[in-house]
């Protein structure tokens, strides 16, 4: 019966003597195979030893085997102990690590051509970029209830990402009521922009019980906001200025 | 139980995680190569492939190691560009089915660290191509890598082909085998064998200093 088992498989006695094998261990073995240890790579001996012993129990381990057509071939190997005798299931990894070994060679070849000087240029250069971004957001407290956050160049979603990180930051910092985003100075918003933008206003408006407010829409934001059907968490106001007078009068005693 | 700096290596390079693996180098208080390579590399991947004999860690794991390590080395150890025209020139490269190249490439930087002007093939290279690129070049030292006893039977090729090169190198012949067994049937006197990191540095040495003597 056990020779129509659809894995390589043998029946071993405590001597290591092969008494059964199955279609598939003849066709994956050596020929001259008689015990145990000859279906094993030289190097591979004292990891059979080791795993063998004390002949009783269940072990799994890989090893290389001398196969039909490899000299060496890697296998999970099962052992499992009956009484006097083990039933050993060899299972070929070979294939599942090719692929692992095909994406190291392909590796090493890159690494070998890696100019590390230019490499470590770009990674300067990333740094740089990663500076500009946080420059590019700024987080301004103007008073101790208010900041104002100006968004300047291209936003994009690695900026906003880079913006994101510190304006929860200050704003878990600070106890703002009012945060002020000011797109003035802002250039074109790509999709990835909006996206990450509106995240970030909702999750200030988590935060501060208010939604934000925006600031210095242009027209052509305006268009770039609404293209993603977002729902968007935030109040709008014209100007800096005009919101700036307006919270100082509040401050200032009424006219007369 | 304290875990030796080795070991700290093993486990970063386990890990892939490269990023502290080249801190943890870099913060070494000896930057020689040769210390590095000798107490901390070594070691190290020498531990990895006793995990795999004790059934802690598969041969993928293994491999991850190995990449990291390599890359490890080639960012730290950068083989110089500058060609000058009186440098002693050296080739390094693992006969044809070797895949087990970072001990060379070890190698290849210590003579680099010592002013040699290198070429480094890595894992195997057929003797054909071998020969070809060492005819034109024609380097005083060819360094030849074996690990697996399964492509020792080429090493007398080699050995022979490359030895009887016109402007006859030296060849050394490195790699796990070399503490394993005797290799001098297959060198057949004709190649040094280099067991270890160590030896390397002593026959770097007496060779400059033989040399000095020629010269005076």
């Amino acid at each position: 019966m056990s020779s129509v088992l659809p894995v390589p498989y043998v029946k071993i006695d405590k001597q290591g003597v092969i008494l059964n094998r199955s279609a598939k261990a003849i066709e994956l073995l050596d020929l001259q195979t008689e015990t145990i240890r000859d279906c094993f790579d030289e190097e591979s001996h004292n990891k059979l030893m080791k795993y063998m012993m004390p002949f009783e129990g269940e072990k799994t381990f890989e090893a290389n085997i001398k196969a039909r057509n490899h000299p060496f071939l890697l296998c999970d190997i099962s052992v499992c102990w009956e009484g006097e005798f083990a039933h050993v299931v060899f299972i070929p990894i070979g294939k599942h690590v090719q692929g692992l070994e095909d994406k190291l060679l392909e590796l090493r070849l890159r690494l070998s051509s890696t100019d590390f000087e230019l490499f470590e240029k770009k990674e300067a250069l990333e740094d740089a970029m990663k500076r500009l971004d946080e420059l590019s957001g700024p987080f301004i407290p103007i008073s101790e209830k208010m900041a104002f956050v100006p968004l300047f160049g291209d936003v994009n979603e690695s900026k906003m990402i880079t913006v994101t990180g510190n304006a929860l930051k200050a704003a878990y910092e600070g106890q703002f009521e009012e945060i002020f985003f000011d797109l003035s100075a802002t250039g074109e918003i790509d999709e990835g922009g909006v996206q990450k933008l509106s995240e970030l206003f909702r999750m200030l408006q988590y935060m501060n019980g208010k939604p934000v407010k925006i600031i210095g829409v242009k027209p052509k934001h305006a268009r770039q906001l609404t293209a993603l059907d977002v729902d968007w968490p935030v109040y709008f106001e014209t100007s800096l200025k005009d919101v700036l007078i307006e919270h100082l009068q509040i401050g200032k005693a009424p006219q007369v | 139980m304290a875990i030796s700096e080795a070991e700290k290596l093993a486990r970063l390079f386990l890990e892939g995680n490269h990023a502290e693996a080249l801190r943890f180098i870099k913060q070494q208080p000896d930057q020689n190569r040769m210390v590095l390579f000798r107490d901390l590399f070594t070691p190290a991947m020498y531990m990895i492939g006793d995990l795999w004999e004790n059934n802690e860690i598969s041969v993928a794991d293994e491999h991850l190691a190995t990449g990291v390590c390599d890359f490890v080395l080639s960012r730290l150890f950068q083989v110089s560009a500058d060609e000058a025209t009186n440098k002693k020139k050296a080739m390094f490269l693992c006969l044809q089915g070797e895949q087990h190249y970072l001990g060379i490439k070890m190698i290849n930087s210590l003579f680099d660290e010592k002013g040699w002007e290198t070429k480094y093939y890595g894992a195997s290279l057929p003797l054909e191509y071998a020969l070809k690129s060492a005819l034109q070049w024609k380097p005083e030292v060819i360094g030849l890598s074996v690990s697996i006893v399964y492509n020792l039977p080429v090493l007398k090729n080699y050995v022979r082909a490359l030895a009887a090169l016109p402007n006859k190198p030296d060849i050394l012949v490195g790699g796990r085998l070399t503490e394993k067994y005797d290799l001098e049937p297959y060198v057949n006197k004709q190649g040094i064998i280099i067991k270890n990191l160590q030896q390397v540095e002593k026959w770097l040495d007496e060779y400059t200093e033989e040399r000095i003597n020629v010269y005076k």
